[in-house]
């Protein structure tokens, strides 16, 4: 079979409404990009993104750079952080969140003594000096996860730093 | 990042359910349901599911889109990764255990944005790597 020939793509996007298309794609925008690119990438008319791209700033989603004559967006990485941060004060109780926190960092510390290194990226570099496959996959595998949980865990810290606070102010008025 | 790729996942004809998995605190991926009924060939009686994984260590994208039916085992996907670097960055694989057939080949996406990517390879997966590679014919 062929592999993916990029003309052949059909593109159906028919479930998604132009608006909720550029506003899923903005809020993945890791590298600041140009309203024309993001228009480009969700074929869409720069004039129609830049309306949802500035609702999105509007809204703290995104961030708004000057850059010289040019407007660049990207992800507000501090109110995505904050969001998640009370998304999980507010879904989950205080036991919930210190058993996973505890688990994540049991795993990481496993992981040190398992392969006797200190970082991912030290395991992947270990990738280098071996030959069975099953081997390099599960390290692959660890290191991939040990990356994500190396993102969590403040994550999860943060929302029980301040979580009784948080509850207080989440509680319905009576 | 994955609210984005939540909500395509969520308005996919396809899809019932959406989870992050393990589970909502850790948040490693997301696993869609898909409605065995919505797939040609025709499947079940268990859900297939799709494993949509995405990830940047200094702004260089991983990712995997994995397709699996346990009903036969079939399971198929885009990973961008260092698995098969000869392929260059972006490969599909398929498995089929009951056709004993399996392959790795070179992939490609025009667009850049996850969202964007996602919804090519969901287009690309039902509309052709199913048919045509799930049949125990």
């Amino acid at each position: 079979m062929s592999d993916d020939p990029t003309q052949n793509d059909t593109q159906n996007h028919a479930s998604m409404t132009r608006g909720e298309r550029i506003r899923a794609a903005a809020r993945t925008l890791q590298t600041p990009r140009t309203a024309s690119w993001i228009a480009d990438e969700t074929d869409a008319s720069v004039k129609t993104a830049q309306k949802y791209l500035n609702q999105l700033v509007e809204d703290n989603v995104l961030r708004k750079i000057e850059q010289g004559d040019q407007t660049l967006y990207c992800v507000d990485q501090l109110m995505a952080t904050y969001r998640e941060v009370a998304a999980l004060q507010r879904e989950h109780d205080r036991e919930a969140l210190t058993t996973s926190l505890e688990s994540m960092r049991t795993k990481i510390r496993d992981w040190k003594t398992t392969y006797d290194v200190e970082t991912p990226g030290e395991l992947r570099a270990s990738i280098a000096d071996l030959d069975n496959s099953e081997e390099i996959e599960e390290r692959r595998e660890v290191a991939s996860e040990w990356e994500h949980l190396k993102e969590r865990i403040p994550v999860v810290r943060a929302a029980l730093n301040e979580y009784d606070w948080a509850n207080e102010r989440d509680a319905l008025p009576a | 990042m994955y609210e984005g790729l939540k909500d395509v996942l969520q308005r996919h004809p396809a899809t019932t359910t959406v989870a992050y998995k393990p589970d909502s605190i850790v948040r490693q991926f997301l696993q869609a349901e898909i409605d065995p009924s919505r797939v040609v060939p025709p499947t079940g009686p268990e859900p297939p599911t799709l494993d949509i994984e995405w990830r940047f260590v200094e702004e260089e994208p991983y990712y995997r889109i994995h397709y699996a039916d346990s009903n036969t085992g079939f399971n198929c996907g885009w990973h961008r990764d260092h698995d098969h670097q000869d392929l260059g960055p972006v490969h599909f694989q398929y498995e089929h255990p009951v056709a004993d057939e399996r392959d790795h080949k070179p992939a490609e996406f025009e667009k850049t944005l996850p969202p964007e990517i996602l919804w090519t390879a969901l287009d690309r997966l039902f509309e052709k790597k199913i048919p045509t590679l799930a049949d125990e014919g």
